[in-house]
C-alpha cells in the first residue's frame, strides 16, 4: 500500500506511539479520579504531554494546553469562545469547514480575505483591507487542499496591531512548520493529534491565550461540590474523561517530532512535493497546483482535463495507493482557487513516504490518463 | 522548562506518579507532612514539576475532605525537612491557593498561617 493521504489522517506513525498506548491500557487509568498509582500514571503521562505541546511551541503554560477530540473540536471551542452572533469575523480564502461552518452555526458575519494561491503578498494585502472592519480574525496556516503556506506571522501582526484577536488552525502545520506561541501572540492555536505531530486519532489540541467560554459540561475531578464548570484551564475545557490511551500516543508521537523537528520534517514533505508536482505536471492533461517560491507545504493538488478527480482516485485506490478527492471539506479553498465545479485530487505526504512510492504513483498515473 | 526524562524514556519516568501516598515505607502509619492546597491536579502538577527543578521531591494526593472546601482538590505533600524552603519558593506562584496545612503522624490537620 502507498498512503498519500496524510493531510486527513497520518496513517504510517513511529512505532513507539503503538507501543505508548498498549502501555497506556495496561497501565493507566483516569488522571482526577484519585491517587492511587494508575491514576498517577495516568496523570503524570497527560502532564507530561502538555509540557511537551509547550516545548514544541514555545508556550510557558502547560495549563493552557487543553485536550480535544481533534482540530474541529478545538476550532469550535475558540469560536464560541470568542464570536457572538453578528460579530464580523475576517477569515482567509482557504479555511476549512471546521471554521465556517462554526461560524454559520453562531450566525457570525464571515468575510473572506481572499488571494490567490502561493501569493503571500496578497494575503497580506487581502487581510490589510478588511481587518479594521473585523471583531475576530481566524487564519489557517497551512490549506489543507493547496498546501499553500500563508504568512501567519505577517497576519498576527497586523492581528496585533489593529488589537483584533487571531485563531490559527495550524491543522496541516503543527508538526511540520515551526509555530511560536509567543511571537504569534495568538488568542488561541487549534491542531489535531492525528496528522504531523504523529498521533492516534481522537486526539487535538488547543492552545489558550485567551479567555475561554466551555463548549461541554460535565465532571472534570476538581471542585465537584460547584455546579458551574472551574474557572480555569484546563479543567474549563476538559469535562468527561480524557483520552488517555490517545494522548499518551501523542506523546510518543511529539517525542518523534521534537527530537527530529518540524524543521527537517517539513521540509521533507516539501520536496517530496516539489518532486510529485514536478512528475505529474509533465502528464498530458493534467493542471497541478504548486508552488516553486517556498509556499507550499506537503499537500499537492491536482486534475485531470477529463477524467474526474472521483475517478482517479477510484483507480488510484484499486492499485492500493490511498489518496483523496474532491472538495476535501474545504469548498472555500475551492472557490478561491477556482476549482469548485471539479474539486481536486489530493496527494499529501509524510515523514515515511519514500521517493520509490512517488515513482510507483505517477506509473500508475499514467497508466490511468493513457 | 522542565520535561521529565529523555524522549525515547519510558512513559512512566516520573518518580512523583509512583509515589502518590503518604503512607510512610512502612505502610503502617503515616509521616508527617505538609500539604499545600491546589486549585486542580493540572496546577498541583505544575508546582510538582517546579519544585523538582529546585532539588525538592514533593507528592500529590486528592485532598482530605475536611480542607478540600469545594469537593475534588489536589494537595502537595513535601516533607518536614523540605517545608521551609518549598513554602518560600511557592510563595508568589500561582500554582498553589495559598493555604498550607500540616498532617501530623496521628493523621490530624492543621492550616498553618504564615
Amino acid at each position: 500500500m502507498i498512503y498519500l493521504d496524510s493531510a486527513a489522517t497520518s496513517f504510517i506513525k513511529p512505532k513507539s506511539v503503538g507501543i505508548a498506548m498498549q502501555n497506556a491500557l495496561k497501565t493507566m487509568s483516569s488522571p482526577g479520579r484519585g491517587s492511587y498509582r494508575q491514576a498517577m500514571y495516568a496523570a503524570d503521562t497527560v502532564y507530561n504531554c502538555r509540557e511537551l505541546v509547550c516545548r514544541l511551541f514555545d508556550f510557558d503554560k502547560p495549563e493552557n494546553v487543553v485536550f480535544t477530540m481533534n482540530a474541529t473540536h478545538a476550532l469550535n471551542i475558540a469560536v464560541n469562545s470568542l464570536v457572538n452572533a453578528g460579530d464580523s469575523v475576517l477569515i482567509s480564502g482557504y479555511e476549512h469547514n471546521s471554521v465556517t461552518r462554526a461560524l454559520n452555526g453562531i450566525g457570525a458575519n464571515i468575510h473572506v480575505a481572499a488571494s490567490p494561491l502561493f501569493d503571500e503578498s496578497a494575503a497580506v494585502t487581502a487581510f490589510e483591507q478588511k481587518i479594521a472592519e473585523a471583531d475576530v480574525v481566524i487564519c489557517n496556516h497551512v490549506s489543507n487542499v493547496f498546501g499553500f503556506i500563508l504568512p501567519i506571522y505577517e497576519i498576527s501582526t497586523l492581528c496585533e496591531y489593529f488589537g483584533k484577536p487571531l485563531i490559527i488552525d495550524a491543522s496541516q502545520s503543527a508538526g511540520v512548520i515551526p509555530l511560536d506561541m509567543k511571537k504569534l501572540n495568538a488568542a488561541f492555536i487549534a491542531m489535531p493529534g492525528h496528522k504531523g505531530l504523529l498521533g492516534p486519532q481522537g486526539t487535538g489540541v488547543l492552545l489558550c491565550n485567551h479567555k475561554v467560554k466551555p463548549l461541554i459540561f460535565g465532571g472534570t475531578g476538581s471542585e465537584s461540590i460547584l455546579q458551574d464548570m472551574p474557572d480555569y484551564l484546563p479543567d474549563r475545557l476538559e469535562a468527561g474523561t480524557l483520552n488517555v490511551v490517545g494522548i499518551a500516543g501523542l506523546k510518543a508521537g511529539l517525542e518523534y517530532v521534537i527530537s527530529t523537528t518540524p524543521q527537517r520534517l517539513g521540509s521533507y514533505e516539501s520536496e517530496l512535493c516539489a518532486y510529485m508536482a514536478k512528475r505529474l505536471a509533465k502528464m498530458p492533461g493534467i493542471e497541478v497546483f504548486s508552488a516553486d517560491n517556498g509556499t507550499q507545504a506537503g499537500v499537492l493538488s491536482v486534475r485531470h482535463d477529463t477524467i474526474d478527480s472521483e475517478t482517479l482516485c477510484e483507480k488510484l485506490g484499486r492499485a492500493d495507493i490511498a489518496a483523496r478527492c474532491g472538495l476535501h471539506c474545504s469548498p472555500l479553498a475551492h472557490k478561491t482557487a477556482g476549482t469548485i465545479k471539479t474539486g481536486t485530487l489530493r496527494l499529501s505526504f509524510s515523514p515515511f513516504t519514500k521517493y520509490s512510492e512517488l515513482n510507483e504513483t505517477c506509473r500508475i498515473m499514467e497508466r490511468i490518463i493513457a | 522548562m522542565m520535561i521529565c526524562g529523555s524522549f525515547l524514556a519510558p512513559a512512566f519516568c516520573c518518580q512523583n506518579a509512583a509515589l502518590p501516598h503518604s503512607m510512610n515505607k512502612s505502610g503502617k502509619g503515616i509521616d508527617m507532612q505538609y500539604l499545600f492546597m491546589c486549585r486542580s491536579l493540572t496546577y498541583a502538577q505544575r508546582a510538582q514539576r517546579y519544585l523538582e527543578r529546585f532539588g525538592i521531591s514533593a507528592g500529590i494526593i486528592k485532598a482530605p475532605s475536611s480542607i478540600g472546601a469545594n469537593g475534588c482538590a489536589y494537595c502537595l505533600t513535601v516533607s518536614e525537612a523540605k517545608f521551609e524552603r518549598a513554602a518560600e519558593l511557592l510563595k508568589n506562584e500561582s500554582f498553589v491557593t495559598g493555604r498550607i496545612y500540616i498532617r501530623k503522624s496521628d493523621g490530624s490537620i492543621e492550616e498553618i498561617r504564615r
